[in-house]
């Protein structure tokens, strides 16, 4: 089913009523509702937590009301944890599961197909966006920086779900703080890193993960948060520590397999692996890119580097990162920075052969060469 | 109808573009096509961005290379035919305009080059994804910058 989308006029009634309509005719109200549905949540449930996490840089604070949900939440950021800092943070995610805790809002309960892409609102003036899928409901206030959301029931959620919370909110957020979010790989030795891009199929999960296998550091098979470094390099972000494998990709990884969550709904034919159940030392949080490889699968034995064009790195990278970022109309400048990005940087193709063993290899040449 | 006069930009909102080594590259936003030209179809919509007529480009490619203006205006006009017809650039003067002729000349990344008929590629292989997953609305145009 095709999502929907709108921009909502709605009034501007006070910010907490308690009430709302949840049809994303009133963005604001919806975001009053849920903050008294998660104050009422966290206030009653016995089974909450609450985390810091690094995003960017910047900590972030992570409320759930609902021990599995806060559970199953933190284990995709788990890389990214942090000690309670002491300055404020710099987005507060606060979410309660209404199975676990009792705590429900009226008319607000569980809609349409399980498959169903889902909804998003936008209030006029941009402030507050809303993201509605079958089982999850969250507002985002850009202004404040908060992010509130309610979930029908934490075991009915989708494996995309539990390997990558809040995705488009979060890449909302990373946009509106000047992060790039850049379809890709990332790998690093010593802090210092190869970008893998391409779009999906490329092979750039296969390239991370076996590289991750052989020793580098892991920071991503799909996305990383692009931003300028010091000294006008550019470093690399991981936003989730997650994978999510076809089967006959995963039988390629025998020590992955025992940690492979199978899909729950009909259409999820990959499975969910959590990375920081496998090698929690193999994952970091950012690093300093020196170079870009663009894997692609070859008719070949072995497994080989060339240089890439800037044209050919742009065309590879440019569709899959900008044409699927959840905000569109703000992708233009995004189009020039990733060019500007591909023009600053070494660039080469990865032409994977049959032999997979030798990626890690090839990506610490780049290094040799690029460090 | 295209014409010696026409005059056309790229649609503000739904295209992003970018000149790069010398090519274009194109994406529309809006059905996620993306489409790549070679120097000289990136030339040719260098010049156009500066304001040149679609004569104005053919005679600029008649001056420089090695083409009549007659074969230089009649590749021009077909790239510019494409270009509307894919949606990517609207016309913005033709006939009688009162506009002066902007001034850009034959851009440096194209200029050693030999002449060839400018070429749009055209690729639809994100079309599809992005239809079933498509966008969150225009944020941007909301005023709110986060």
């Amino acid at each position: 089913m095709e999502r929907s989308i709108a921009i909502s006029t709605g009034t501007q009634r006070p910010a907490s009523t308690g009430a709302a309509d949840w049809t994303g005719a009133d963005p604001r109200a919806e975001h009053g509702a849920l903050v008294d549905g998660f104050a009422q949540a966290w206030e009653r449930s016995v089974g909450r937590d609450e985390g810091w996490f690094v995003f960017i840089d910047r900590p972030v604070r992570l409320r759930v009301a609902g021990a599995a949900l806060a559970a199953d939440l933190f284990q995709a950021f788990s890389h990214l944890r942090i000690d309670p800092p002491s300055s404020s943070p710099a987005l507060t995610v606060d979410l309660w599961d209404e199975r676990e805790t009792g705590v429900s809002l009226p008319g607000l309960g569980p809609v349409g197909d399980p498959n169903d892409q889902g909804e998003t609102h936008v209030s006029e003036e941009g402030r507050f966006v809303v993201v509605a899928r079958p089982l999850t409901r969250t507002v985002t206030d850009r202004k404040e920086s908060h992010l509130v959301g309610w979930v029908a029931r934490n075991d009915h959620l989708s494996l995309y779900e539990l390997g990558r919370p809040l995705h488009s909110e979060l890449l909302l957020w990373h946009k509106d703080r000047g992060a790039l979010a850049i379809h890709a790989g990332m790998v690093a030795r010593d802090g210092e890193a190869i970008l893998l891009g391409g779009p999906g199929g490329a092979g750039k999960s296969t390239s991370s993960l076996v590289s991750l296998l052989a020793g580098f550091e892991y920071m991503a098979d799909d996305y990383v948060a692009l931003t300028n470094g010091p000294e006008g390099g550019y470093t690399g972000h991981s936003l989730y520590c997650s994978t999510h494998l076809e089967p006959h990709h995963l039988a390629r990884f025998p020590e992955l397999e025992p940690h492979a969550i199978p899909g729950r709904l009909p259409r999820e034919d990959k499975s969910l692996v959590l990375l920081s159940q496998v090698r929690p030392a193999g994952l970091s949080r950012k690093a300093t890119i020196r170079a870009v490889a663009l894997p692609r699968i070859v008719d070949a034995e072995e497994t080989s580097l060339r240089p890439a064009s800037k044209v050919d790195s742009l065309l590879r990278m440019a569709p899959s990162s900008l044409l699927l970022l959840p905000y569109a109309g703000l992708v233009e400048s995004e189009f020039e920075r990733l060019g500007r990005f591909l023009e600053d940087i070494p660039t080469y193709w990865l032409e994977l052969g049959r032999d997979l063993d030798r990626i890690p290899q090839r990506v610490g040449e780049l290094l040799d060469r690029h460090v | 109808m295209i014409s010696d006069d026409t005059r056309v930009t790229p649609r503000s909102g739904e295209i992003a573009a970018k000149v790069i080594d010398g090519e274009a590259i194109i994406m529309n936003l809006s059905n996620g096509l993306y489409y790549s030209m070679d120097p000289l179809g990136a030339a040719v919509w260098t010049m156009a961005q500066s304001g040149r007529s679609v004569g104005g480009i053919a005679e600029a490619l008649a001056d420089h290379f090695d083409v009549d203006r007659d074969a230089a205006l009649r590749d021009v006009k077909e790239l510019v035919t494409h270009l509307v017809s894919e949606e990517l650039v609207d016309i913005t003067a033709g006939g009688a305009s009162p506009i002066a002729e902007g001034s850009g000349s034959v851009p440096d990344f194209a200029a050693e080059l030999p002449y060839s008929p400018p070429v749009l590629n055209r690729y639809d292989d994100m079309a599809d994804l992005l239809a079933l997953d498509p966008p969150m609305p225009g944020l941007a145009g909301t005023g709110f910058n986060g």
